[in-house]
Parts: C-alpha cells; sequence; structure tokens
C-alpha cells in the first residue's frame, strides 16, 4: 500500500485506529482456524457508517482488496486478505442503536457482542434466539456474515431466520438498506455470505420471548451410537426441543479437567443434552414423555438440571469444550460438516475410523438435532505432517458427509477452507451461477476475495503460500 | 400458442419456454394462477407457463423430517400426503387447495402461523430451478442447516417468476400439534403484560365482534390466559373466511416496488437470455 493511500484512510478514522505496525497485525493474520494465515498490510478501524463508507471509496480508488472483520472467532480461514489488502475491523462499531420491545426487534451495530443483545434485552422478557458457542466474544455482524447457528438453532432456526434488515456498504463505497420488505430478498441472500457482497454496518434482528419454563437433561450413554438412536427416538416421537447435543468421551474427559467444569459423567461415553422451552404445562407434560424416551436407551446416568445455576453450568460446559479440547495438543482443527440425522451414527463411525488412520486424537461434540457435526482433531501445526494429515483427514470427512446427502458446512462457513470441495457439493453451472451473482455486488472481486467459492489457480497460490506460516 | 400451458414434464417445459422465446415472447411461470392477481398485476406475457402439471412427491425421509416436492403440488395436498407420518408444513395460508406450492413460496404468501413458525421462506431448504436459458440449477440442501455457498434459494423465493420457475421444493417439516386449541380473547388483553410469552399458531378477528381475537394456540396455555374457550366451529369458519379475504385481496399491502437490482440479477441468472416477462 502506498503512504498517500495510508494518509488518507488516517484522516478518516484517526491515526490510532489504522494499524500497521508488526505487532498489531499479528492478531489478525488468522481467524480461530490458524491453518491458513494471512498478514494483512493494514488494519483500518472505522467507527461509523460515513467512515466505512469513506475507506470503502479509498480502497476502491486503489483496487486494494479488504475483508471485513468482527471478532475473528471464524472457524474456516474467512477474515483474510491476500498480501496487500486490509482488514476492516468493525469492532469498534458496537453500539445497540435500538430495542423496540413492542415490535420485537433491536437495531445494533455489526460489532455487538452476540450475548451482550440478549443480556441488554434480557429484563424486557425478551432474548436474541442464535446462540454460537462464540457467543461471548464474537459478533454479531460476524454472525449474519456466517449464518451462525448454535444448540438453540435446532428448534429456532439459524441467524438467517432472526437477521430482518441490513444496511450494507458495498465496495464502491455506496450504501444500501436491504429488508424482509424489499422486492427481492437482497437480505436473505447477504445472510452467509462470508463478506463477499458487502460490508454490514447496521443490522435489525429480531427478537423472541423467553420461556416461561425451561428444563435441560443431561443423560449419559455407553457410547455415541446409543446416544444418537436416542436423538432419532425424541425426534420419532413428535418431540419439539429446542436443543439435542452430543459431546463424545473426549470432549467429556477435556470439559472436566478444564474451567468448565460442569459435573458431566465420566464414565460415559457419550453425553446428550436436550432442553425443553415453553409454557410451564408444555415444558412438564413433554418432559416426561421426553425422559421416557431418554430411558429406552439405558442411561449410565439421567438427570434433570434442578436450579438455572446447574443449567447454565452444563451449557457452560457444552460451549466452553472447543476451548477445552485445546489442553489436548498445541492446535485444533475444528470442523463443520452436516448429514441428514438419520446419518448421523454412521459419519460418527466414519470419523472414528479416521482418527485412527490419521493416529491423532479426534473429539466430537455435534448439535445432534440438526446433524451438524464438528470433530475436533488435535494436532501440533509446528509438524507439516500434522497439518497436512488434518487437512486431508477433513475433507475425507466432509467427502463422506456429502455421498450421505449432506452438505460442507453447517454454521462456519466455506472460507478458504472448503472451497476447493464446493465443486463436489454442487455442480458447475451453480458454482458458475453463484459467480455471477458475486460479480452482481463486487465486480472487482475486492470484498474478501478468495471465500466461499472455489479460487481460480492464481488465486489459489496467492493463500497457500502463506498456509502453516511458510510466510516471513 | 395458448395463453395458459401446462406441460407434463420439465423437458417439456423446457423446449415450450425456448420455443416462445424463439418467436419473440414474452413468458413468465406461473402455478395454476390463483395468486397472479394479487402479485402479478401488471404482468402481459404472451404466455403464462404452469408448473401446475408436476406434482408428485419425489422423496419424503419421515425420519429426517424432510421432503421433496415438485411445485405444482398444492400445500393441501402436501399436508394430507403427510398426516398419516404425523407430520406438517408449518404454514397456514390462502389457497391451499387450488393454489401451488410454487406459487405460494414464489409470490411470498404470507402464512397466518408466520408469528410462531417464521416466514414461509424459512421451510424451505433447497429447490430446482429452470432459469431463463432453460438450465435447470438446483439450490440449498435437502439437511436442515447448510451455509455452503450462496443462499440461492432465499434469493429466488419471493421473485415473482421474475428470475426463475421454481421446479421442486425441499421443506423441513414438522411433527402435527395435537394439542393444539381455540381461544377467543379481546384484543386489549393481549396488551397485558402476561401475555408477552403468549405464543399462538394462528390470530385471527373474530367474524362477529370486532374488538375480540380467535387464537389457535399451542401446547397447554389454557391455565394461563384470561380467555373464554371457542367454539371451535366457529373459529375455523372465522380462520377460512379470513383466508378466503386474503384471497380476495382484502388484506394485501402494497407490492414492493421492482428492485433497483432485478435487471441485474435476472441476467446473472440467465446470461444473454431474454429475461423471464421480456418480448425480444
Amino acid at each position: 500500500m502506498n503512504r498517500s493511500c495510508i494518509e488518507e484512510l488516517r484522516q478518516v478514522v484517526g491515526a490510532r485506529h489504522v494499524l500497521q505496525d508488526a505487532a498489531s497485525l499479528l492478531a489478525y493474520e488468522s481467524d480461530a482456524l490458524t491453518l491458513f494465515r494471512c498478514k494483512p498490510a493494514a488494519v483500518v478501524l472505522p467507527n461509523s457508517t460515513q467512515e466505512v463508507m469513506a475507506v470503502m471509496r479509498i480502497l476502491h480508488q486503489e483496487q486494494i482488496p479488504c475483508a471485513a472483520r468482527g471478532a475473528g472467532t471464524g472457524l474456516s480461514g474467512g477474515a483474510l486478505v491476500p498480501e496487500g489488502g486490509v482488514i476492516l475491523s468493525m469492532t469498534r462499531m458496537n453500539r445497540i442503536l435500538e430495542v423496540a420491545e413492542e415490535a420485537r426487534f433491536a437495531r445494533v451495530e455489526p460489532g455487538v457482542v452476540n450475548l451482550d443483545l440478549s443480556n441488554r434485552v434480557d429484563r424486557l422478557g425478551l432474548r436474541y434466539a442464535p446462540d454460537p458457542a462464540s457467543q461471548t466474544v464474537s459478533t454479531l455482524g460476524g454472525n449474519v456474515a456466517e449464518n451462525a447457528g448454535g444448540p438453540m438453532c435446532f428448534l429456532h432456526g439459524t441467524t438467517s431466520n432472526h437477521f430482518l434488515a441490513a444496511d450494507v456498504v458495498l465496495a464502491d463505497g455506496s450504501l444500501h438498506h436491504w429488508s424482509t420488505a424489499d422486492d427481492l430478498d437482497l437480505r436473505g441472500f447477504l445472510c452467509g455470505s462470508e463478506g463477499t457482497l458487502g460490508v454490514i454496518v447496521a443490522l435489525t434482528l429480531k427478537l423472541i420471548p423467553k420461556p416461561a419454563s425451561i428444563i435441560t437433561m443431561l443423560a449419559g450413554y455407553k457410547d455415541v451410537p446409543e446416544a444418537c438412536a436416542a436423538v432419532a427416538a425424541i425426534v420419532a416421537q413428535g418431540l419439539r426441543p429446542v436443543a439435542l447435543e452430543v459431546m463424545d468421551q473426549k470432549a467429556i474427559q477435556a470439559v472436566e479437567c478444564s474451567v468448565y467444569r460442569a459435573g458431566l459423567p465420566l464414565d460415559a461415553g457419550a453425553v446428550l443434552i436436550a432442553e425443553l422451552e415453553g409454557d410451564v404445562l408444555h415444558v412438564e407434560k413433554e418432559q416426561s414423555r421426553l425422559q421416557e424416551v431418554l430411558e429406552q436407551f439405558s442411561p449410565i446416568r439421567l438427570e434433570t438440571a434442578a436450579t438455572p445455576e446447574q443449567r447454565l453450568a452444563i451449557w457452560k460446559g457444552r460451549k466452553g469444550s472447543g476451548g477445552a479440547i485445546g489442553q489436548l495438543a498445541p492446535d485444533s482443527y475444528v470442523m463443520d460438516g452436516v448429514v441428514p440425522r438419520s446419518k448421523l451414527a454412521e459419519i460418527m463411525a466414519f470419523v472414528e475410523q479416521i482418527e485412527e488412520e490419521v493416529g491423532l486424537p479426534v473429539a466430537n461434540l455435534f448439535h445432534a438435532g440438526d446433524g451438524n457435526i464438528h470433530p475436533h482433531f488435535a494436532y501440533d501445526a509446528r509438524d507439516p505432517r500434522q497439518c497436512t494429515a488434518v487437512e486431508e483427514a477433513g475433507a475425507k470427512i466432509l467427502r463422506k458427509c456429502l455421498e450421505l446427502g449432506g452438505s460442507l458446512s453447517g454454521e462456519h462457513g466455506i472460507g478458504l477452507e472448503k472451497q476447493h470441495l464446493m465443486r463436489e457439493q454442487f455442480g458447475e453451472g451453480e458454482i458458475a451461477l453463484m459467480q455471477r451473482l458475486r460479480r452482481v455486488f463486487n465486480p472487482d472481486d475486492l470484498l474478501n476475495p478468495g471465500k466461499g467459492l472455489p479460487l481460480s489457480r492464481g488465486c489459489a497460490e496467492a493463500f497457500h503460500r502463506h498456509r502453516r506460516g511458510e510466510h516471513a | 400458442m395458448p395463453k395458459f400451458v401446462h406441460p407434463d414434464s420439465r423437458e417439456a417445459m423446457r423446449s415450450l419456454l425456448l420455443k416462445a422465446q424463439g418467436l419473440g415472447q414474452a413468458v413468465m411461470p406461473c402455478g395454476q394462477g390463483t395468486r397472479l392477481q394479487r402479485f402479478l398485476p401488471h404482468a402481459t406475457p404472451d404466455v403464462w407457463l404452469s408448473a401446475s402439471n408436476l406434482q408428485e412427491m419425489i422423496w419424503l425421509d419421515v425420519e429426517d423430517q424432510t421432503c421433496c416436492v415438485e411445485a405444482g403440488m398444492s400445500l393441501h395436498a402436501l399436508q394430507k400426503a403427510l398426516a398419516p407420518f404425523h407430520l406438517q408444513l408449518d404454514i397456514v395460508a390462502p389457497g391451499a387447495q387450488l393454489g401451488t406450492l410454487g406459487g405460494l413460496f414464489m409470490s411470498r404468501e404470507p402464512s397466518l402461523s408466520e408469528g410462531l413458525c417464521g416466514p414461509t421462506r424459512d421451510h424451505v431448504l433447497g429447490a430446482t430451478w429452470m432459469m431463463a436459458n432453460g438450465a435447470i440449477l438446483k439450490s440449498g440442501a435437502r439437511v436442515v442447516k447448510s451455509v455452503a455457498g450462496y443462499d440461492v434459494t432465499r434469493l429466488l423465493l419471493g421473485s415473482r417468476g421474475r428470475l426463475a420457475i421454481c421446479l421442486d421444493l425441499t421443506l423441513r417439516l414438522r411433527p402435527l400439534r395435537p394439542d393444539s386449541f381455540w381461544m377467543v380473547l379481546n384484543k386489549r388483553d393481549l396488551e397485558a403484560p402476561a401475555m408477552r410469552t403468549l405464543t399462538w399458531e394462528l390470530c385471527i378477528p373474530h367474524p362477529q365482534n370486532p374488538e375480540q381475537l380467535c387464537l389457535y394456540l399451542q401446547h397447554a396455555q389454557r391455565n394461563s390466559i384470561p380467555a373464554q374457550d371457542a367454539e371451535v366451529k366457529s373459529c375455523k369458519m372465522a380462520r377460512d373466511n379470513y383466508l378466503r379475504a386474503i384471497e380476495q385481496g382484502k388484506h394485501d399491502s402494497p407490492l414492493p416496488s421492482d428492485s433497483p437490482w432485478l435487471s441485474d440479477i435476472a441476467e446473472a441468472c440467465a446470461p444473454g437470455a431474454p429475461h423471464f416477462g421480456e418480448r425480444r
């Protein structure tokens, strides 16, 4: 980047908010998937819509690629730019602009942390439903860009179902408002577009009432197939739990040896967390039905959270499990694939087989109700052979998901991680359509280039040079 | 060529589309035509290309609670096919008997159960489309959660046939709610703070009393609501009358004006081909 361009950016956002020193840039060279690293030329931290528009105009004029980034908790190598590019960090735009209690929506800036919104509206008897495990740190703008999910999405749906409108700045610096009321659902198209269509500068999100009653049950089973069978039976019974989560033994042990300790049964091969919500009578009625089903599979332990604190401890354990698994090795590769729920046992058996082949430990936790698996490979990124092994193992698992009728991603997105597999889920015609649609909004491919769709060879090489710390 | 054509297969639909375009005629997709007056009041194509003869259930996965149906099937026929499996599509919309599912989703017809179950688009996992150049493309996935690639499904749903013809839809199903019940409630009671957590499947104006609402409630909320038990028959009648009034356009909000992106997106959908509704 030339000096005059940096100077212009400084004039827009203030010199303090244009980062260029090596130590600062280090924090922005990867997201939470550290397999991919690429140091940006600069990081710009705007504080308003006008500043974002001005920054985008400067970058557009200079044809400099950029990627918007929230808290950097993404798990697919999404918020990275090729050499010479700029990261637009949205964390200063973290204001809750409006809470409409009666109409049940909130208008927020993209840098607001997911859980902060629910905490803010809690006293009104409202909440924001999507609850990714990263919700204590991940931002709502990032959640929309990735169409984030979470355990509660089994009943409530993913971010797209709760996202009503956005103000978006395109690559040329123009500002647009896209909402559910529009002629075409550009809002829906934007959600999950991984920052490749525009930079979100404001969001309108749906709030839903807090339930009068919540029941959380924890069942320990001898192994993962038993837990999967219980999940299938719960759904077959016509029950409508809000969440159905499974953790395997390695995940349980990691949690119980960490600060996220939740009192999970260490002698169980798997635990199933099932939660019901609604009005008191309904939940009571469903609880007895749920308990009956859970008991059919001979649980080693079956308990119901007796207090809100116990419930929170269970969820703290579940949501902290990704971090707890970090104890197993210096690095962790968190995968994200989806299969039809009826194929869960089959895919988990395949993951076990891959684990044996690779010889690296794999801990599993998954959104069983949605068929969304998250094998966590524990490895050492300093060993290039291990890096290659986990990447190849990940690709094999994703190919198996596709073979079983599933998808490459349920909530982490494609990013850099899976773009090379997109042609295995979609045909050439579908890929070409998506590429043409991207060009409608991002004609010069300046916004988060190389993410989400298969890369051209040249572009792929530009990124791959920077994998696994191979950069200078 | 007749004004309305109802091909029996995708191949026949494709050849009719290309033939009409070859003759310089403007083509617009439709279902049974029951919603055209409300959602495409100004369209004047030479040919309406109807998917109404494509009515097959392509697959139903009871265990995964998903199905794939051709776009010409009616909502009523789908619900009837699902009932033996204790499943349903969580949508209550006008035109259930005569209209097609393709028409329902492409027109973005509001669902009366939207408050509880979400708008119609939230129930669609994927679809197959015929673009204006005759290409057949898929979007989405058959699993209940997928963020692979752009959400082309949401972009094309609700586009009122101006971007693509909907051939089939992959839908997320839900278990039937056997314990739902009808109640009548005074409108002013609905504003009470205690009612904030209330969730209903349907909320319909009372046919006789404008100060009251008929609510179809999920679960066992009977004890927590200051409402009187309703006569089921009159509530159902109120619901049917309300749906009929919607069909007649009595509750429609004005249609949004055309998106400024419409033409560019139509071109991206089928480069070089005449856009739907366009004469060349």
